[in-house]
């Protein structure tokens, strides 16, 4: 009976909702607006080549962390862990208990309605995305993001000195605002650490800051 | 699905740490976090804060009233109270809080006693009388954990020999003797060789005749260290364990001995036992590992103070019965005081002697050569069994400190009637005796005269009470710790001079302006309530600060035990639990509070 469902047609229609009532105002301001803030573990960095295992997000309104909509998935992927276990712990056996890529996909678009999206060093997150969009619904929306790495990194040249390597990893900027620390490489504690970070990030840029302001400086 | 950080960090946070972890789990999704810069201001709502990381401050308008860091709570104050305070909290240094909504925080409350208790007495400023229920859970063995559920017991119309041929039959060490299912006597095998072979009484006499009556028993739900301290105390070897006053069983030394080797009812005994010096000599090291042994145990300090000092004072019995055997018997009546700490029962392992001989004839002659030789045996041998030698000479070995009743008297009249501040503080360790060995009525004399010009000799409460207030609890105006060096250059909180003996002290003053002839602090708190001298309210806030204070430094001692290290009053309040802080910052506040209540009391200009 869920047959419909696979037909790219009606599946096309749920990219184009979205990209319908997808409308953020670029010019309201960052201190209030809704983000999403996702991390992904995958099966290694080459979207066309590897797979999505697990996905962590929590959500942002009105400046605080609302721990409720916290959320944890692993996902069915379609081969072998491989190699990848060593930097996320997730065996084969684990990831097979995961949801289908799909329903991930369909959960995602619906809690990113109205929000914005906020990854640490978040091209891989889109690439990911968007590929996954793409294989599953023909067609990807026009996601964009907000990378709490290249916030870090626009302060940082702005002072101006040199960027030491590995000053931009998660770890690292928490460290620099004297935020605790999370564990490495679980999806939803790395975008519960993004999330602390960008509320950092946030209370630094002032209360006059603009979204147009922060995917600038994403870029 | 919860953040396992938000978890961990709970599970370390008093009141949380007692919450199941199911429990906390579930709430971690009921709480958001937000950041706050420095400068940024909140005003109060109804939800509660956990400082997360970073530096906040409480204001009112006027000024600052104190510092929270990660950790400390705010705004239960309008969870509970619904009224909002007129302060506000601002963010000194960047940082994250948790807040939980009302609801969450208020189903909590009615779910979990201990919870509700926490933020009852944070709100009241008496953090110190809360204890953690994991505390309460694992603190020590229960009779029930020991005794056997059997009674071997006959009638008191019976015959000592009927009872002698049941103890074989039974093979047990004593009998019970009951009426009407109520417990009325015990016998026991050395009873029946000191009272009726030794005594040459004939096989038929009645039991009654020669039992000890209405014996001490202890009830089964009592705790097993409560037990030792009843045996120790008496110096007995069976407890007749009752059940809704019902004897259903006898507690013996070696069912204790049995579950651990050193045992302080087995350590006096043995103590009692020794008429050699070199007994006494080798006894040091036990001590030591007993005092360890009762700190694994989690025996609050207070108990192991009073077993302890049952210790010590059968230490200075056994040395006192051998310079006896060494010099003859005394030539006159003569009673052995003790001060200070060993007085008031809260002795620690790194106590040293502080004692003194009361005699019925003034010291001249062949009688002050006896006592010379006899405190210098004694107060040797202590020191030789681990107990120092006082460096400030207050020791029977002195010669000042061996004085007739008279010559006691007109040195307390001194110190009563012209008190020189400096000679009063020096002395006031003087004010806490107790009898340990010889001659009670003769004691009892010295006390009640002593007791009677300390009442209401208004000039030398004055003295007295402005002595015991001269020395501040380490809280500075922020309520921050202060800290200070001790002579081997390690940093910390005096928690003997700034700390307990700011209690002892203060209770003393109270203590003798009432005339009370109790010496313990915890006994003459008790008193001063009672007689209505201290209200109920400053008794449990005054005990619950001791206990506080004391149970710290046991286990700050119990370390360098272990450690070997040398015994220190000094703590590093870095090594505190968050609940400890706390809990510690109140007792130091309580203390505040009560010596300016003593000020106001005792030191308006006269």
């Amino acid at each position: 009976m869920w047959n419909w469902l696979k037909k790219p047609v009606a599946v096309h229609q749920l990219v184009v909702d979205f990209e319908k009532d997808y409308n953020l105002d670029k010019q309201s301001l960052a201190s209030k607006a809704n983000y999403l803030v996702l991390d992904f573990e995958t099966t290694g960095l080459d979207s066309k080549k590897h797979h999505i295992v697990s996905a962590g997000w929590v959500k942002i309104t009105g400046g605080k962390i609302h721990l409720n909509s916290a959320r944890y998935q692993l996902v069915r992927s379609p081969a072998s862990v491989g190699q990848s276990a060593v930097i996320h712990g997730l065996h084969n056996t684990e990831v097979q208990q995961g949801i289908e890529l799909e329903d991930l996909l369909r959960l995602l678009l619906q809690e990113l309605t109205g929000a914005v999206l906020v990854s640490h060093h978040s091209a891989l997150e889109l690439n990911f995305l968007k590929q996954s969009c793409q294989n599953c619904f023909g067609r990807s929306p026009a996601f964009k993001a907000v990378d709490t790495l290249k916030l870090e990194l626009y302060k940082m040249r702005l002072k101006g000195g040199p960027v030491a390597q590995n000053s931009l990893s998660l770890s690292a900027c928490l460290a620099r605002y004297h935020l605790p620390e999370v564990t490495e490489h679980h999806a939803l504690s790395d975008a519960f650490g993004c999330a602390q970070l960008l509320l950092a990030q946030l209370k630094s840029r002032g209360t006059s800051c603009t979204l147009a302001e922060l995917f600038q400086q994403s870029r | 699905m919860q953040i396992q950080e938000v978890v961990t960090f709970l599970q370390q946070t008093p009141p949380f740490d007692d919450l199941a972890p199911h429990v906390l789990e579930s709430l971690c999704r009921e709480l958001t976090v937000v950041y706050f810069a420095s400068g940024e201001e909140q005003q109060p709502e109804p939800q509660l804060m956990l400082i997360r990381s970073g530096l906040f401050a409480l204001h009112t308008e006027q000024q600052r009233l104190t510092h929270l860091q990660t950790g400390d709570y705010y705004g239960y104050q309008l969870l509970l109270t619904g009224l909002a305070d007129p302060d506000t909290i601002r963010c000194e240094e960047d940082g994250l809080v948790y807040f939980f909504p009302q609801e969450s925080f208020d189903k909590l409350r009615h779910q979990y006693k201990n919870f509700d208790l926490f933020f009852q007495r944070l709100f009241s400023r008496r953090l110190h009388l809360y204890q953690s229920s994991q505390q309460q859970n694992t603190s020590t063995l229960k009779v029930a954990d020991f005794v056997t559920r059997r009674t071997v017991s006959i009638d008191c119309q019976d015959t000592v020999q009927q009872a002698a041929l049941l103890m074989t039959a039974q093979r047990v060490s004593c009998v019970l003797i009951k009426q009407d299912e109520k417990l009325i006597g015990i016998l026991t095998d050395r009873d029946l060789r000191s009272r009726v072979l030794a005594k040459n009484l004939s096989a038929s006499t009645c039991v009654s005749q020669v039992m000890t009556k209405t014996p001490h028993s202890i009830d089964i739900d009592c705790f097993a260290f409560e037990a030792i301290q009843q045996m120790s105390q008496h110096n007995i070897h069976h407890l007749p364990v009752t059940e809704q006053d019902k004897p259903i069983g006898v507690l013996t030394t070696t069912d204790l001995i049995r579950s651990q080797q050193e045992h302080p009812v087995f350590l006096i005994s043995h103590i009692h036992r020794q008429h050699q010096a070199a007994g006494l000599q080798a006894i040091t090291p036990q001590i030591q590992q007993l005092a360890l042994q009762l700190a694994e145990q989690h025996i609050p300090s207070y108990e192991v103070s009073s077993i302890l000092t049952s210790i010590m004072d059968a230490l200075v019995q056994s040395w006192l019965n051998i310079a006896e055997q060494q010099l003859g018997p005394a030539p006159c009546v003569y009673s052995w005081l003790v001060f200070g700490s060993q007085a008031r029962r809260d002795m620690l392992p790194s106590a040293d002697q502080d004692n003194a001989l009361l005699l019925e004839k003034e010291p001249s002659g062949a009688i002050a050569e006896y006592f010379s030789a006899l405190a210098d045996i004694v107060c040797h041998g202590l020191a030789s069994s681990g107990q120092a030698l006082c460096d400030g000479q207050i020791m029977a070995a002195n010669p000042e400190l061996r004085l007739s009743l008279k010559g006691w008297s007109n040195r307390f009249a001194k110190w009563l009637n012209t008190p020189d501040p400096q000679a009063l503080l020096n002395s006031s360790i003087f004010f806490d005796m107790r009898l340990v060995h010889g001659s009670k009525g003769l004691f009892n004399v010295l006390h009640e005269d002593v007791l009677a010009r300390c009442k209401n000799n208004e000039l030398f409460l004055y003295h007295l009470a402005k002595n015991a207030t001269e020395r501040q609890p380490p809280l500075g105006f922020f309520k921050h710790f202060l800290l200070e060096q001790d002579g081997r250059q390690r940093k910390g909180l005096d928690l003997k001079k700034r700390g307990i003996s700011l209690v002892t002290d203060l209770v003393r003053v109270y203590a003798l302006s009432a005339g009370i002839q109790a010496v313990n602090t915890r006994e003459r708190l008790a008193l001063l309530q009672q007689q209505a001298v201290l209200t109920q309210r400053q008794q449990q806030n005054l005990l619950g600060a001791l206990d506080v204070l004391a149970n710290l430094r046991w286990q700050l001692q119990a370390q360098d035990m272990q450690r070997g290290r040398h015994l220190s009053n000094l703590l590093d309040p870095s090594q505190l639990s968050l609940l400890q802080r706390h809990q510690l910052k109140d007792a130091f506040a309580v203390l505040s509070d009560e010596q300016q209540i003593l000020r106001q009391r005792f030191c308006r200009e006269l």
